[in-house]
């Protein structure tokens, strides 16, 4: 069974689209340790990013085994935020649809918040944050501060 | 509100079948023709006449169809209508009528709206594991919140059209009268029009105008306002 300690293991996972015809990732074995720093490097278009949707569990692999664990954070290239919601609630918005209750959601995001150094800008919208800012916005959401994170 | 006793439609309502055979016995072309060479009547005016008696025939046979079961497909509107008008229902069968024609405007951005939610929204729900009515509560409905407005804007818009019509009973119930009409500023504009009566016509118009404006920045443009906050950039 997975949890959250459970390292993420890719055994021989291969990904191919119907349409267009075409085969992304070709059995690939990973294995990415908890507290890992894990760089996935390569020219555009050779399927970095649908191993990350594999990964995140976004996109099902045509064979082969996907191992993660069962809290996960995420940073989508186009920062996947919320535009009616403030700052503060996109940050806490995963720690509230996980189900915690009130205390623990306030605990959590007042730490992600202070760890991306976003505190100031806790009330404005989305919108009015940098490019880099909302950045630093997607990237500190997650269910609580032990999930893993792929960008 | 009614202006005059409904039960009247009722039996009105009921008689129709009988109503109908009288205008396909098409009693007006032979009054035309019988009429036409004692009295010398000009040819231009018996073509009128027997002209419009089929055109009136087809109305009356297409709006007849909630009476004889056996008509088949026909209009819901004029059915259902006719339904609320059977049950002394007036101000139903023109908040129904009202309905009817507001209801696309809404749906139909709604619908352009659902596509305006970006993947790496989506993708994150996923990842999230917001599903089922949570996203719909939390996702879905904020992110089609501008367009629910616009579509309310524009059914709102239409809706001040619908009501000239809808209100004036008579125009699409079968039989019907203008006592049936119901109290609004709707069938007085049209009233007040076909019986010259212009004082209460400009009334109406300027009530009407100030209504929209007053709407319009009371209630429209504060929610415009607001619903930009919730668009996908």
């Amino acid at each position: 069974m997975t949890s959250a300690d459970t390292p993420i293991v890719l055994t021989r996972v291969s990904k191919s689209y119907v349409k267009p015809p075409v085969l992304v990732v070709h059995s690939v074995s990973l294995a990415i340790a908890r507290g890992e720093f894990f760089c996935l490097i390569g020219p555009s278009g050779c399927g970095k990013s649908t191993i990350i949707k594999l990964i995140a569990g976004i996109e099902a692999p045509t064979s082969g085994v996907v191992r993660r664990p069962d809290r996960l954070g995420m940073v989508f290239q186009s920062y996947a935020l919320l535009p009616w919601l403030t700052v503060r609630a996109n940050v806490a918005f995963a720690a509230r649809m996980s189900g915690l209750d009130r205390g623990h959601v306030e605990a959590t995001t007042d730490l992600h918040l202070r760890m991306v150094h976003l505190e100031a800008f806790a009330a404005r919208y989305p919108r009015e944050l940098s490019g880099g800012q909302r950045h630093s916005v997607s990237a500190s959401p997650g269910p609580s501060p032990s999930s893993r994170r792929c960008c | 509100m009614v202006r005059v006793a409904p039960p009247r439609t009722v039996s009105a309502a009921r008689e129709w079948p009988k109503a109908r055979m009288t205008s396909r016995s098409a009693p007006n072309a032979r009054q035309c023709s019988s009429s036409a060479s004692p009295a010398g009547l000009p040819a231009r005016s018996c073509h009128r006449v027997s002209a419009w008696t089929p055109w009136r025939a087809r109305w009356r046979s297409s709006a007849s169809v909630w009476a004889p079961p056996s008509q088949g497909l026909a209009s819901s509107r004029t059915t259902s209508t006719a339904f609320f008008v059977a049950n002394h229902a007036f101000e139903l069968a023109a908040v129904f009528v009202i309905f009817l024609s507001m209801l696309w405007n809404i749906v139909c951005p709604v619908i352009g709206g659902l596509q305006t939610i970006p993947d790496d929204v989506k993708s994150a729900a996923l990842v999230f594991k917001v599903r089922g009515w949570r996203k719909f509560w939390y996702i879905t409905l904020p992110a089609l919140f501008p367009f629910i407005v616009t579509g309310s804007l524009l059914a709102w818009a239409q809706g001040w059209t619908i009501v000239i019509v809808a209100e004036v009973l008579h125009t699409y119930v079968p039989n019907g009268n203008a006592s049936q009409d119901l109290l609004g500023l709707g069938s007085l504009l049209v009233d007040a029009n076909a019986q010259g009566k212009n004082g209460v016509f400009l009334a109406a118009l300027a009530a009407m105008i100030l209504l929209v404006t007053l709407l319009n920045l009371a209630v429209w443009q504060p929610l415009l306002h607001l619903s930009q906050r919730f668009r996908f950039d």
